[in-house]
């Protein structure tokens, strides 16, 4: 099961997240949000999810600053990165990170459930291993 | 003993009878196949019958695509022409067995599909696309093989030349990307802000520019929409952002009183000069709608002057709209010497502005298929302006989508909100 920490300053852009995870029933499980990159440490520290769902442009820690702190903490976390600033420049230097995938808003709902069920089958596939 | 004779000169003359007919049938039969196989022989493709293991006919191309003179030449190193398929050919290409199946059975059971071969001769591989079909009243099978290598040739020539060109395109919106100001700078100035920036496609027209002052207190943002979209459109922001730097550096070094309507003056002179466009036989007829906004924190004023698209700013729960003049920067027919409107507003209070570029107004979409329009947009901000910025750019995201449905995007989209 996927436990994600979604992370986005704009409350109706959480809900919204929430609510689209909740429609594509990919056995999923919410365990926290959180409103930038200061209040998502916290939290993944406290909830461990194994899946982050981040807006990029927030107050306090964006969210290119919390990717990079949640790297230093599980190199080989999943990150979807949401961004409403549809800019090569951004997307390429998020993607220098292993496992970190870039969604334009509006969220192209196809392109979200594709990116989770992968991580979720890299996430079976790693627990199959051990 | 004479009937005997009689029945027996009636028998031979119905044998000599029915012996005429036979060789007139047959040469019926021998004239038709001639003719069969002079059409045969008349195609450019290669058509044989086979029982999917041996040759049993071909034509003329046949022969002369292998170099033979007779078919009976060719069965001596090969039985089918199956036998030639290049067994290197990428996956999708036919094989003497395809899931089981002879390859002739597989291209009759699988009609709905595309099939080719490739046969290499002295290092020269020809690609054929292959259609079979059963003849009746035999075990026999009919193919053809047409020859599109230089058709497949140009189709890889094209992809091959789109994969460079994206590349090329995507690598220029890096650079452009490199130009859009750093998000973080934004929250130095204002309580609070929000953008979107979407070009419609990789590159676009609308840029939007950001720039510190000759202190803390003062800042200049600019939402610059160029001409076209695309890759012309990305060109000019590239010209918009250099003369935006000369003009920055020379406010940066001088002690003037900033003045956005100058700062849009001078674009205007300096575009027209840079594209030549007060020459008569200048072809180039570009330029850009755009805002620029100064903002003095100090002073707690905004200073503003627009080339065509409006201020729109909230105070005291009340909408205020600034228009922009109704004159273009750069052009062949802009004035050279236009001086634009400068307004300046008190935003001692706590003011939210928002500036676009005009592609979110101009989205066609709606029951009506009608643009959003700028009622639209001015109702969408008099009814989200108490929810916090970011929540706000959710709602202008979504409120266009949804708005535009099915219809495709037509411009490039860029809102800028700031709370001051």
């Amino acid at each position: 099961m996927l436990n994600i920490l979604v992370v986005d300053d704009s409350k109706s852009a959480r809900n919204r997240v929430v609510k689209t995870l909740d429609n594509l029933k990919l056995d999923c499980n919410i365990v926290a949000t959180a409103e930038d990159g200061v209040d998502a440490l916290k939290k993944y520290l406290q909830f461990k999810p194994n899946l982050v769902i981040t807006d990029i442009e927030m107050p306090n820690m964006d969210g290119a600053e919390l990717i990079s702190n949640l790297k230093k903490l599980n190199s080989s976390l999943p990150v979807v990165a949401i961004t409403s600033l549809v800019n090569e420049k951004i997307k390429q230097t998020l993607m220098a990170y292993q496992l970190v995938y870039v969604v334009h808003k509006p969220i192209d709902v196809q392109l979200l459930s594709v990116i989770l069920i992968k991580f979720k089958n890299e996430l079976q596939s790693v627990k199959g291993e051990e | 003993m004479r009937e005997q004779t009689k029945d027996l000169r009636k028998q031979l003359k119905i044998v000599k009878e029915a012996e005429k007919k036979q060789e007139q049938l047959l040469n019926e039969i021998n004239s038709q196949k001639e003719f069969v196989q002079t059409l045969l022989n008349s195609q450019e493709q290669i058509i044989i019958t086979t029982d999917g293991k041996i040759l049993k006919s071909c034509n003329r191309t046949f022969l002369d695509f292998f170099e033979v003179t007779t078919m009976e030449e060719f069965q001596k190193d090969y039985n089918c022409i199956c036998d030639r398929f290049d067994t290197k050919a990428p996956k999708d290409y036919l094989q003497i067995e395809i899931d089981g199946q002879k390859w002739i059975d597989y291209v009759i059971s699988h009609s709905d599909k595309i099939h080719k071969a490739m046969i290499t001769i002295e290092n020269s591989s020809f690609i054929f696309s292959v259609t079979a079909t059963n003849l009746p009243d035999t075990e026999l099978k009919c193919a053809v093989f047409t020859d599109i290598t230089e058709m497949e040739r140009a189709k890889q020539e094209i992809e091959l030349m789109h994969r460079k060109t994206r590349e090329s395109i995507e690598y220029a919106s890096l650079i452009q990307g490199s130009l859009i100001p750093d998000h973080q700078i934004f929250r130095k100035y204002f309580k609070d802000y929000f953008a979107i920036w979407h070009p419609k496609d990789i590159v676009g027209g609308d840029i939007y520019l950001f720039e510190e002052l000759r202190d803390e207190n003062e800042c200049l943002l600019m939402v610059i929409d160029c001409t076209g979209h695309g890759v012309p459109g990305a060109f000019v922001t590239m010209l918009v952002k250099a003369i935006e730097r000369q003009i920055t550096s020379t406010i940066l070094n001088s002690d003037e009183v900033v003045s956005p309507s100058k700062i849009l003056t001078i674009f205007n002179r300096t575009m027209k000069q840079l594209l030549q466009q007060d020459d008569e036989d200048s072809i180039s007829n570009a330029g850009f709608d755009g805002q620029v906004l100064y903002y003095n924190k100090k002073d707690k004023i905004v200073k503003f002057a627009s080339a065509r698209n409006e201020l729109f700013y909230v105070q005291d729960s009340r909408l205020h709209v600034i228009k922009g003049d109704r004159h273009s920067i750069g052009y062949k027919d802009s004035d050279s010497n236009y001086k634009f409107t400068e307004h300046e507003i008190d935003v001692s209070k706590e003011t939210q502005m928002y500036i676009s570029s005009d592609g979110y107004w101009d989205q066609m979409g709606g029951e009506r298929e009608r643009s959003f329009g700028k009622k639209r947009f001015k109702a969408l901000i008099e009814e989200i302006e108490s929810e916090s910025m970011a929540d706000q750019q959710e709602e202008f995201i979504y409120t266009l989508y949804d708005y535009q449905g099915d219809m495709d995007r037509q411009d490039d989209v860029t809102v800028i909100g700031i709370k001051i």
